[in-house]
């Protein structure tokens, strides 16, 4: 990993009073921050979104966005980038400096196959051809992916995993000493995400200098040595992770995470930024969500009854596609009345899939769903008025659900007034007051989808789908797009909103506290089968952790300095 | 790969059996046949019905199509109704002046488009880029003879520097004397190199400022790594069916350059045949242009596939 | 260096401002198509006129080689340029967005059925269809017409097929279809006002590809009769005598070349504000 070009008591990056200004406005979007990155150990900057996270792991490397001027010093191995001339920086972060973005995937070169693209990047810090083959297989190796099966392939024939691991093989096959990652974990769900923290400590255990810019308290306090909490582009904390972010704070099960995870139990002494506590506080409080849930769940002994009378009943459900199987089932599964369960699983393992052929948007090659023991027509369209009521589906994209030219008031009225019945200005009214309860008020609804934010128009999927009155109400990764207090709310306000003795819940989650708080029941799908169900307090670390194994020896890493 | 191969070419064999059906069946629906046109008004009914037996134009369509089948696939393709000399020996005489309008034509498109395209996606709104893109706005649409016209009255009419016509000049005359070609080349070329460049020039734009290239200039990968080894790539995917595209309208541009320049080649050959509803040399003319269309597209796709095959593409 | 993120901005001011050159050279083919007819005398014939004369005080723009007043065929040569490209965009959408919206219905094995259908007829180049169908003896106009609009059905079905299966689309037919809404409200209310903004977009361009078959088609003498005054025979009937009448080519020719480029340029600049916009 560690290129033998600058003596090693240089740090790999060492920022000093570092400022940025976008173009045509006051407010700078970094303002003189001060940063070292010693080698053989990982630094994080956290902080809100919008803090200047990215803009800061961009300077690292003396990039920028268009129109951001940088000013100060970024020294990286000895060499101030902002000294030299934009044309001729990335000669000087050849083989010195790597980044893995947001989105991994996005990076790979869709026409070129990945040994090619590899065996050119090994060339910025291998002169000799035996030395970029060699790098070539470390890389490959040090990311987890098997060199010789993944040369000859293109990015496209890869999983989500393997590309993002080939992303980070790109990062480290320059031989760079410095790895920037800006939100690793984004958009991974916790199998991935946990793989990827391992492989971060391991590379800076190997001598390799990380900046990591996250907003994955979890992650950060696994694997960084040192902290630096950013906001409004200033840092305005900084220190050791255990000194800093305290040890996991409230977790309410701390058996939930992976063992390591408990590395300290220290709490965060009162006299850290304020910034510092309001973003423990807003994740211990996403982390406490579950005492919100009210003791009503209807677990007692009326769920998992496959054959159970009442409510919407999937059995031997099985999707059957051309190229690939996302849900190769069969599955069965019953959601009486007051019913509360939550999906969960890796990306890809067909959860999504079982939603939609519940709601009858996917037509299944096997398999029926039943009403109170009526079967349900296969596809929606088929379905009358009543048994479209019966499952009510709020899609994962549900910003993008809503007729773009017509008010938000009529479209959420329409749901009561076709499936029930209802006058339109009654329909309407009670549309207004389940968006109020949810913090949509009335003058929004008079607007048109446009003029609303994601995280706005999927609270108001919510409510349309809600004013069915659904039997199944099923729930597909609806908090994604908001943000934390808007988040809190939903999960304290959803429960509320069902219809007791009426609507079961369905909820697909890759949020842990999200399921905790909303789910009583959960059903572990993998590979198109569901392969474990039980209720959510009952289940292993496995499932939030997404460890394949949580091996015997899974002891704390030695303890690192700060 | 394979198996798009193996469908991408089924699709294309379908093809070819569908124009082949189709171009037989055109002549068995004429609602009067060959045997009409050539008695014209003055023949008396039973001098037409002679003409047709003589011609076998009185055996069941099925028939005719299993001759006409065999006849091809022994290279014959039959004769010409109206001078009674085989079609292939026509085709053969006039192949030579299509292909000295069309080769430096498709030259001139395949060495330019992507050089300038390039250059210019490199150097967004620079004078090279502007003008390019102005050409191709406005040549775009315009048909080959309103150009081809303008250029004559523009170019020889009013400057006197080219000649104007090459009525009656075989491929023999057309070599002694270049600079009859110098128009109909130009109008040939002109809409398809600045709709390829267009193409081309997207593209490298595109992935100029892409988050690939991005990120690999961040990784310290030297620029002319970059557009060279990952956005020309990338450009070029979308660009060889464009180029596809350009064939398949250059057969066309061939057909009215040809009827505007005077020259004897494949286009004005197809236009006569058509005039004289000389059925055997339609056909002819029409397998040959559909054929090589067909051909040009099966290449294209699977080479868009090989150069990018993330992008499936229909054809 | 400096990462980009967003391309130059050249385009983008460029298509913001009314492109006054498009609109003139769109406007001057159209209203010469529109309100020609309406001009002058009945007929282009006069008493004595000479074939081939170029412009003098009798005739403005001199007559053609059959004696003709050019500036009478001009104005009247216009409306079947015009009533043919739009005739045939019609045609094409009638056929295209029925066969679009079946391709994107719930049933993939019809969407399968339908779109390989269509790529077997997308292969070949229109002209040369409309040349062959000439030789089938169908040689008029509506014809000629009927064909150019048919051939134009697989790409209009293909945009239409791609609008319906955008992801935010399906995504809202989905929901409304949970909501209660029945298949005429998806289909004659829902879907129609969204298609209309891509179907637009793509009719714009195919107004040229429409416009250049046609022209090119009525140039070859396949549709039109040779005494007709439509731009493109006019071309034709007089290009022998470019030398010495060459008003009598480069006034259609120049008539249909700013149908053409203003057509573009209007497209062009739209296209150019959507993507500035979005």
């Amino acid at each position: 990993m560690t290129a033998a070009r600058t003596p090693l008591d240089t740090p790999p990056l060492a920022i000093q009073d570092l400022s940025a200004h976008a173009e045509g406005t006051e407010r700078p979007l970094l303002e003189g921050i001060e940063l070292a990155v010693p080698a053989g150990s990982v630094t994080a900057v956290i902080g809100p979104s919008g803090s200047g996270k990215t803009t800061l792991g961009l300077a690292a490397l003396g990039a920028s966005r268009h129109g951001v001027r940088l000013t100060g010093q970024a020294v990286l191995a000895g060499t101030d980038l902002l000294l030299l001339e934009p044309a001729r920086r990335p000669a000087a972060r050849a083989g010195r400096a790597a980044q893995l973005p947001q989105h991994p995937a996005t990076v790979l070169d869709p026409v070129r196959r990945v040994g090619g693209v590899l065996t050119e990047l090994a060339a910025l810090g291998h002169a000799d051809r035996a030395g970029r083959k060699e790098a070539v297989r470390r890389a490959l190796a040090a990311a987890g992916l098997d060199p010789d099966a993944i040369r000859r392939r293109f990015p496209h024939q890869l999983s989500g995993g393997q590309q993002q691991r080939l992303a980070l093989a790109c990062a480290l096959v320059t031989g760079a000493r410095l790895l920037v990652l800006d939100e690793p974990t984004s958009g991974l769900d916790p199998a991935l995400a946990h793989a990827l923290g391992r492989t971060v400590r391991t590379l800076a255990d190997g001598g390799a200098g990380v900046l990591l810019l996250s907003h994955d308290l979890p992650l950060v306090r696994d694997t960084a040595d040192r902290v630096t909490v950013l906001e409004h582009g200033r840092a305005v904390d900084a220190g050791p992770t255990a000194t800093v972010l305290g040890g996991g704070g409230a977790d309410p099960d701390p058996g939930a995470r992976a063992p390591h995870a408990r590395r300290s139990t220290v709490e965060p002494s009162a006299d850290r930024h304020p910034a510092t506590r309001e973003l423990l506080a807003a994740e211990r409080r996403t982390r406490a969500g579950q005492a919100v849930t009210p003791g009503t769940a209807g677990n007692d002994g009326t769920t998992s009854a496959p054959e159970g009378p009442r409510g919407v009943v999937a059995r031997g459900i099985v999707v059957r596609r051309r190229a690939g199987d996302p849900l190769a089932g069969p599955v069965s599964m019953a959601f009486p009345p007051g019913s509360r369960t939550a999906l969960l699983g890796p990306s890809g393992s067909g959860k999504t899939t079982f939603a939609r052929v519940l709601a009858g948007l996917t037509t299944p090659s096997q398999g029926d769903v039943r009403m109170d023991g009526g079967p349900l027509p296969r596809r929606v369209d088929r379905r009358t008025a009543a048994q479209r009521r019966a499952v009510q589906y709020v899609h994962q994209t549900s910003a993008d659900s809503f007729a773009e030219r017509r008010p938000l008031r009529e479209q959420l009225a329409d749901t009561a007034r076709l499936l029930r019945g209802l006058r339109a200005e009654e329909a309407a009214a009670e549309a207004k007051d389940l968006a109020g309860v949810l913090g949509l008020d009335e003058a929004l609804l008079l607007r048109t989808p446009d003029r609303l934010s994601g995280g706005q128009l999927q609270r108001c999927a919510l409510v349309r789908a809600l004013t069915a009155r659904p039997a199944l109400l099923v729930c597909d990764e609806v908090t994604s797009a908001l943000d934390t207090v808007s988040r809190e709310r939903l999960i304290e306000a959803l429960p509320r909103m069902l219809v007791p003795d009426r609507t079961a819940l369905l909820i697909i989650s890759h949020d842990a506290p999200v399921v905790r708080a909303l789910a009583a029941e959960a059903a572990w799908f993998d590979g198109g089968r569901c392969v474990r169900r039980g209720p959510v307090d009952e289940l292993p670390p496995i499932v939030w952790s997404g460890e394949p194994e949580p091996g015997p020896g899974g002891a704390d890493r030695p303890a690192r300095g700060g | 790969m394979r198996g798009y191969v193996l469908r991408r070419s089924l699709l294309a064999v379908l093809q070819c059996l569908m124009v082949l059906v189709a171009v037989f069946a055109l002549g068995s629906l004429l609602p009067g046949d060959t045997a009409d046109v050539l008695r014209g008004e003055h023949g008396t009914p039973a001098q037409v019905a002679a003409l047709r037996t003589q011609l076998g134009l009185d055996e069941p369509a099925w028939a005719r199509f299993w001759h006409w089948l065999g006849g091809l696939c022994a290279g014959d393709l039959g004769n010409s109704l109206m001078t009674g000399t085989p079609v292939a020996e026509d085709l053969g005489r006039r192949i030579g002046v299509t292909a000295l309008l069309g080769v430096p034509a498709l030259v001139l498109v395949t060495a330019l488009a992507p050089l300038l395209g390039t250059v210019s996606g490199l150097r967004e709104g620079s004078r090279l880029d502007r003008a390019l893109n102005s050409a191709a706005v406005l040549l775009h649409a315009v048909p080959e003879f309103v150009l081809g016209l303008l250029l004559v009255a523009a170019v020889s009419l009013a400057a006197g520097l080219l000649p104007a016509t090459a009525v009656g000049m075989d491929t023999a005359a057309l070599l002694a004397q270049p600079a009859v070609l110098v128009l109909p080349v130009s109008v040939l070329t002109a809409r398809h190199l600045c709709d390829l460049t267009r193409q081309v020039r997207v593209g490298v734009a595109a992935g100029r400022h892409g988050t690939v290239a991005t990120h690999l200039r961040l990784l310290g990968m030297r620029e002319r790594t970059v557009v060279l080894r990952h956005v020309l790539p990338g450009a070029l995917g979308p660009a060889v069916q464009q180029y596809a595209r350009c064939v398949e309208g250059m057969l066309g541009g061939a057909v009215l350059v040809e009827a505007v320049f005077g020259l004897r080649g494949l286009g004005s050959g197809f236009v006569e045949a058509v005039q004289n509803r000389d059925l055997p040399q339609v056909q002819a003319y029409a397998l040959l242009f559909a054929g090589v269309t067909v051909a040009v597209n099966l290449a294209a796709d699977l080479a868009a596939y090989r150069l990018a095959p993330r992008r499936e593409v229909t054809a | 260096m400096t990462v980009r993120w967003r391309t130059g901005a050249a385009g983008g001011e460029r298509g913001r401002r009314p492109s006054w050159t498009a609109l003139a050279l769109f406007g001057v083919p159209v209203l010469a198509a529109v309100l020609g007819p309406w001009w002058g005398p009945s007929g282009p014939w006069t008493e004595g006129a000479l074939p081939s004369q170029p412009p003098g005080a009798e005739h403005p723009l001199g007559t053609d080689v059959l004696g003709r007043d050019m500036l009478w065929l001009v104005l009247h040569g216009g409306a079947s340029v015009l009533g043919g490209v739009l005739g045939a965009l019609l045609i094409g959408m009638a056929g295209g967005v029925p066969l679009g919206l079946l391709a994107a219905g719930p049933r993939r094995g019809l969407d399968e059925a339908v779109m390989r259908a269509l790529d077997l007829l997308l292969a070949l180049p229109g002209l040369l269809v409309l040349m062959v169908l000439a030789v089938s003896g169908h040689r008029d106009w509506y014809w000629l017409v009927t064909a150019a609009g048919s051939l134009q059905v697989p790409a209009i079905a293909r945009v239409v097929r791609g609008a319906v299966l955008a992801p935010g689309t399906r995504t809202v037919v989905e929901a409304l279809r949970m909501q209660g809404h029945g298949w005429a409200y998806i289909h004659l209310r829902y879907l129609p006002r969204e298609l209309a903004a891509p179907l637009a977009t793509d009719t714009g361009s195919r107004f040229a590809v429409v416009l250049y078959l046609l022209a090119s088609a009525n140039f070859l003498g396949l549709g039109l009769p040779a005494a007709s005054p439509d731009w493109a025979v006019l071309i034709e009937r007089n290009s022998d005598a470019l030398f010495t009448q060459p008003a009598a080519v480069l006034v259609p020719a120049g008539l249909l070349t700013a149908l053409c480029v203003g057509g573009n340029l209007l497209v062009d600049h739209v296209l150019a504000r959507q993507r500035s916009t979005r």
